[in-house]
């Protein structure tokens, strides 16, 4: 990534921490969110793997 | 980067919660807005000078060329599937698994347009993707799942998951992993932007 847009994006990032920790509801609710992304994020990859798999062929 | 981009969140968080008044935290989406155009500037003109992508596709088997289409509507149904179970808004959900893995884009992208829960959500879904690609990838390549093992890495697997890729498999399937990581983020910030504003 281009040194300009990394620091834009680390920026952002600070940014959107911001938000979500002067938000005091989204930050009570963290452990979970925690829990949702856990099951967003394995059944996400699990797709994905799943779907490729006919694209092993033979060799 | 890795570090860099999570204690940025990190010490954002900090600042918002202890030490900034909330007449600036309610104004944050502005300054965010114009920082997000820049970005989605930037990645277009590094994405667009991607020199040698034209050459790297002559080394993968033309079957292999539909990895980024399995592995993307492999992750949106897996998304959604999760979005129905969780009772979070469809599209969001589809938002949220459209990250596939870039964590700093699709988070900073939904904070703007879906708010501060489903941003946060998005951010540790695809902070969490990373961590499992990471040691997940080599195992499916050990087990011959062939060009699916790539798929965990999602749109990372032209930087960051690469090098794992290079390290576990052969220069076709790498070459197959950065094609796939540049498709999928080219498609990220398009259907983040499109699946969270509805």
């Amino acid at each position: 990534m281009p040194t300009i847009v990394l620091a834009t994006v680390a920026c952002l990032l600070l940014v959107m921490g911001a938000k979500i920790g002067g938000n005091p509801e989204v930050l009570a609710s963290l452990p979970r969110l925690g829990g949702k992304s856990l099951v967003f994020a394995t059944l996400s990859i699990a797709g994905g793997v799943l779907l490729s798999l006919p694209l092993r062929g033979r060799n | 980067m890795t570090r860099l981009l999570l204690g940025a969140t990190v010490v954002g968080g900090l600042l918002g919660r202890f030490l900034l008044p909330s007449t600036v935290t309610a104004n944050l989406s502005q300054y965010a807005f114009w920082l997000l155009l820049l970005v989605l500037f930037g990645i277009g003109i590094e994405l667009g000078s991607s020199d040698s992508l034209g050459k790297r596709l002559l080394g993968i088997k033309p079957k292999h060329l539909l990895l980024p289409v399995t592995s993307a509507l492999g992750t949106l149904l897996g998304a959604g599937l999760a979005a129905l179970l969780l009772g979070v808004r469809l599209p969001l959900g589809l938002g949220i698994g459209a990250g596939f893995g870039w964590y700093s884009l699709s988070s900073i992208i939904l904070a703007e347009l879906a708010g501060a829960e489903i941003a946060a959500i998005a951010f540790l879904t695809n902070v969490i993707r990373e961590l499992i690609s990471i040691p997940l990838i080599p195992k499916l390549f050990r087990h011959n799942f062939g060009p699916a093992a790539i798929t965990p890495g999602g749109a990372t697997t032209m930087d960051t998951t690469l090098a794992v890729v290079s390290r576990a498999a052969d220069q076709e399937m790498t070459l197959l992993a950065f094609y796939h990581g540049v498709v999928l983020s080219t498609l990220s910030p398009i259907l983040v932007t499109l699946l969270g504003s509805r």
